[in-house]
């Protein structure tokens, strides 16, 4: 019972955020008994200055709001010199006059609970210490605990103050106590090490094979500070598994010690597991694992303990080679019902024993073929579902292909009892579809889609049975409001060697189709990829530009991405969401051509839907003064030669202008509007935006998410033809920062393709290839960083400083906060 | 990832290749190179050689063609092979030229990879002798301006038509494709003409089988 109650508190915190500290001072002076108003402090006093406009100010001093460290600590000063007072502490808020002075804290069903009495110094000022111990010893539900909420303030005698009393109180401070007694609700250990600041990467998926390692940060789980302790990797429970069997049985067969006796996360970083971690289970991509420190050394889960994976998901996930085959053996059958109704499907061979699966429908491009896409087919049937590619009628136009992707999917799922003398009949999940098309048909699937939401009439399946439309190298012939795929999630595949739909003339601006996207979306962008390379239908791969890609290469990448895609947008699969952003260089599937290989790169441009609870700092959207943000916040900057205006570039060449401050950007197209910010540095230089206050608290969030993408052929670009790198910082409402240079995590912002020639201009480079970075937020806590997450002030960034590229031309977008 | 942007003659690219290799740490120029390049389109009113074979044919249920802007429902036509210049045979996703024959769009069933010949459809009203009313003879048969053939409407074939006449684009010779086509065929429908085109496209235009294969699928209905 005991157990279950502590495991019930722990599970009562928000586990899958960031973390909990001291949060910004409130009840200050304002409305006082007697005039005696102080707005910066606590109600005016005599105090030691014999000012009755200025009070006595509570203030975080120091240490962790951690339950387990007992760090934490206050300072008041402006107090009555050598005079007696006492720390408070209670669960709810409030302001009413008391003395001379206003109550801030009341019990709230915690109780009020006093600290020892201190006495001012000659200087008039307190420093409280040793709270959690002291609260050790209250009753009740008084003793601070991991993941509780309390409120400080500070009450004092002053024989001399103001409204005839002899006592006043400061402001008050709120704080919420770290859960499981560490550092942040989200409690993860396991991950990579880094070669810099923050010298740890926890991640959620690890690639089958490579070496699994766990950190700890000793300034935030002081708790585990020099302890010995074993370290389990545990089968992954959910929390009612936890709850009902709290016992560790490590998958290894036994866990490991590690003495934590480190200064720093460096110090604290172990390899947990050499690569024998399993991956590989049924048709899921990965498999999950929990890791414990068992710190009481009990071989259960207690409350003393940390956990990475208490919540429903684990704490990271072995994931399989996801470019090699899955387990089912697939069975493949071409047929039609007409004119453009021919069809090819792919399905497990024991589809009569798998239920209903999700419905993945591929449209071919202009001159393909739809028997044509048997890596994909293949791929996506061998992990369980039902891939229908079809005649696609492209000729003509996008209209007519788009008319063909809906009445195929209608004709398919309305004549199940016919295909293959009906085995797929009470097999197909006509709820979750995915349209997937090529060239044409990658504009085609949005039109279908727009079509669809507008109106289209189909009898068996709606819009929201589509939850992915998926274009490959598209094109754009139709204007914006036509192919506007609204909030469905949205992907799309860029070659940038495609010799055909290229990027040059507007007609193929893919990017905008992305752009337009407002739900969910994520870009993969195959530098030396030709239009021919994404399809299997052999002949030329219609590509210009160095280090081309063969169609091989071009297909393992695609089936290491196509397969967590449609498991994250489908599935909802944890482990495949770090397949859509994480940088190639640092996690990319093991079967995809190797980073030895200089001509595959790949770049991934991800956002979450507005409903994942994402919080936009900056998108350039909202006003087109450079200096305001979208939040309505202050910017500034000396960065170079900026401009803030809609990603597009209306020259039809590449070759840098200075006139075109958007050179590169393929992003809008006819009436589209998407802004962005382009500038560049020479020396060393920033580019600042203010949080919002309604924004300021980063602690519940998980990564601070930016995208950005170098200026093809500016002068800065072609100088130092290289990931480009910078410094993201973050700044408390205290001063604090904290600095993060992105390229910690391997890679950076990628170098345009270097590809010359063919409708672009003088020079050398194509198109600007967007890219996104994702640094957890907790990260900036690392090794007592002493920043405060609950009230960040600003997300700077540097150029030009050491360990970052000296000079660069950028162009930047979607500053943000998110919850995953 | 670091590069080299060079842009390199081929007598160098020879040179570097074979002296590449035997140079430790070499850092592999970033040599532009390509891959299946799409030939350019003429954008004058042409391209078309020749008429193989001509058969008018009827059906019994109307469809509607989309290879114009109106998409105006059609049940007869002529079925045609013709002989096309090789800049029109490879496909491509951005804009094709489009095939016109007098004043119609005409519905092409294959490009003419790797053989020139591509078999198209054109739709034309019945006559009062229940034939289309089509004069092949009297035709101007060519490739107009690349555009979507769904965004050609009336206005712009008329266009094309005088600007292909202006340019002096021949009429061709249609006798022997007509003898070779043979006499009036009946479908039951699209799906069954199309079928029908694809044995000419396997027959004509080898090359294309894949495509042709694709439409002769076996039917589920």
């Amino acid at each position: 019972m005991k157990l279950l109650l502590a495991l019930t508190a722990l599970l009562c915190a928000p586990f899958t955020t960031a973390t909990a500290q001291v949060g910004a001072p409130y009840c200050h002076g304002v409305g006082c008994p007697c005039g005696n108003d102080d707005p910066t402090r606590g109600c005016g006093n005599h105090g030691d200055d014999g000012v009755i406009t200025t009070g006595a100010h509570l203030v975080y001093a120091g240490g962790l709001a951690s339950a387990n460290s007992d760090t934490l600590e206050f300072a008041a000063y402006g107090l009555a010199v050598n005079q007696f007072g006492i720390l408070f502490m209670g669960g709810g808020q409030t302001s009413a006059p008391l003395g001379a002075g206003l109550r801030c804290v009341v019990s709230g069903g915690q109780g009020v609970h006093r600290f020892p009495v201190e006495q001012a110094d000659f200087f008039g000022e307190v420093r409280v210490t040793q709270i959690v111990s002291h609260s050790q010893g209250f009753p009740g539900g008084g003793p601070i605990q991991p993941g509780s909420s309390w409120n400080f303030q500070y009450w004092y005698r002053d024989p001399s103050g103001p409204c005839g009393s002899t006592f006043n109180l400061s402001n008050a401070i709120p704080v919420d106590f770290y859960a499981l007694g560490g550092a942040g609700d989200h409690e993860e250990l396991a991950g990579r090490p880094l070669g810099e600041y923050p010298w740890f990467e926890y991640v959620r998926a690890i690639n089958e094979g490579e070496r699994v390692h766990i950190a700890v940060d000793p300034w935030l789980k002081p708790g585990v500070a020099g302890v010995t302790a074993d370290v389990y990797v545990v089968a992954a429970k959910d929390l009612a598994g936890w709850t009902s069997d709290p016992s560790l049985v490590d998958v290894r067969g036994a866990p490991t010690p590690f003495t934590f006796n480190g200064a720093d996360v460096q110090g604290n970083t172990f390899q947990l597991d050499s690569g024998t971690l399993s991956g590989t289970f049924a048709t899921d991509i990965g498999v999950g694992y929990d890791v414990v420190v068992d710190v009481d050394g009990d071989g259960q889960l207690s409350a003393a303990d940390h956990i990475d994976g208490l919540g429903d998901e684990a704490g990271f996930y072995v994931v399989r080679d996801v470019t090699l085959p899955g387990p089912y053996t697939v069975v493949e059958t071409v047929y039609t019902f007409g004119s453009m109704r021919g069809q090819d499907t792919y399905y497990p061979a024991n589809i009569a024993s798998l239920g209903e699966l999700p419905l993945i429908v591929v449209s071919h491009g202009n001159g393909h073929n739809y028997q044509w896409y048997d890596h994909i087919g293949e791929h996506m049937a061998s992990y369980g579902y039902v891939v229908m590619s079809h005649e696609n009628d492209t000729v003509p136009g996008i209209q007519t292909a788009s008319t063909t992707t809906l009445e195929n999917t209608e004709e398919f799922l309305g004549n199940l009892a016919v295909i293959d003398g009906g085995i797929l009949n009470g097999h197909i999940d006509s709820h979750n579809i995915t349209w997937i098309g090529h060239s044409r048909g990658g504009e085609g699937v949005t039109r279908a889609y727009n079509r669809l939401v507008s109106g289209y009439s189909v009898q068996n399946y709606s819009p929201a049975d589509v939850k992915l439309v998926s274009s490959i190298a598209p094109t754009t012939y139709l204007n914006p409001a036509s192919t506007d795929v609204g909030d469905v999630n949205y992907h799309l595949w860029v070659g940038s060697a495609d010799a055909d739909v290229s990027g040059v003339p507007a007609q193929t601006h893919f990017y905008s189709l992305m752009e337009r996207a407002s739900g969910a979306r994520t870009s993969i962008t195959l530098q030396g990829a030709g239009h021919g390379a994404f399809h299997d239908g052999g002949g030329s791969l219609v590509a210009s530009g160095p280090c081309i890609i063969n169609r091989a290469e071009t297909h393992q990448i695609m089936r290491g991405h196509f397969l967590p895609l449609v498991k994250h947008y489908i599935d909802g699969a944890p482990a495949a969401k770090d397949f859509l952003w994480r940088q190639w260089e640092s996690f990319k599937p093991v079967g995809a051509p190797p980073l030895t290989d200089p001509c595959v790169v790949v770049t991934l441009d991800h956002r979450d839907a507005p409903a994942s609870g994402r919080t936009v700092i900056e998108d350039f959207d909202t006003y087109a003064s450079a200096f305001t943000s979208s939040s309505g916040t202050a910017v500034s900057f000396n960065v170079l030669n900026y401009s803030e205006e809609s990603k597009r570039d209306t020259i039809g060449g590449f070759a840098w202008n200075a006139t075109q401050p958007m050179n590169g950007m393929t992003r809008s197209i006819s009436s589209d509007h998407h802004p962005g910010f382009v500038f560049d540095w020479v020396v060393p230089s920033f580019w600042e935006v203010k949080v919002h206050p309604l924004d300021a608290d980063f602690a519940d969030d998980t990564y601070l998410s930016l995208r950005a993408c170098q200026g093809t052929r500016h002068p800065n670009t072609i100088a130092v033809l290289e990931d480009l790198t910078f410094m993201v910082t973050l700044q408390d409402g205290n001063g604090v920062s904290s600095s993060i240079n992105i390229a910690a995590y391997g890679g950076g912002i990628e170098e345009p393709y270097q590809r010359s020639g063919f409708l672009s201009g003088a020079g050398v480079g194509w198109h600007n290839e967007m890219e996104t970075i994702r640094i957890r937020i907790s990260d900036f806590l690392a090794n007592a960083s002493d920043i405060n997450l609950h009230i960040i002030d600003a997300v700077r960034l540097e150029f030009g400083g050491p360990g970052t590229s000296a000079v660069g031309r950028l162009g930047l977008d979607d500053i943000e906060v998110t919850k995953d | 990832m670091k590069k080299q942007t060079i842009l390199l003659p081929l007598a160098a690219l020879l040179g570097l290749t074979l002296f590449g290799g035997a140079v430790a740490g070499f850092n592999l120029p970033w040599i532009q190179e390509e891959e299946g390049l799409l030939p350019a389109q003429p954008s004058e009113a042409a391209g078309v050689d020749g008429v193989l074979f001509a058969r008018p044919y009827v059906l019994g249920e109307s469809y509607r063609h989309g290879w114009r802007a109106e998409a105006p429902r059609t049940a007869s036509g002529y079925l045609l092979v013709l002989e096309v210049d090789d800049a029109f045979t490879v496909p491509r996703d951005t804009l094709e030229s489009v095939l016109y024959v007098g004043g119609e769009t005409a519905e092409r069933i294959n490009w003419g990879t790797g053989s020139g010949r591509v078999v198209a459809l054109v739709p034309a009203p019945l006559g009062a002798d229940g034939a289309p009313s089509l004069d092949l003879a009297e035709a101007l048969i060519f490739y107009g301006e690349p555009e979507l053939p769904e965004r050609v409407d009336g206005e712009r074939i008329a266009d094309e038509l005088a600007r292909a006449a202006a340019q002096g684009v021949p009429l061709q010779r249609v006798a022997a494709a007509l003898e070779a086509g043979g006499e009036l065929a009946h479908f039951a429908d699209r799906t069954a003409l199309v079928r029908y085109a694809a044995t000419l496209v396997l027959e004509h235009s080898p090359a294309e089988g894949d495509l042709a294969r694709g439409l002769l699928a076996p039917l589920l209905r």
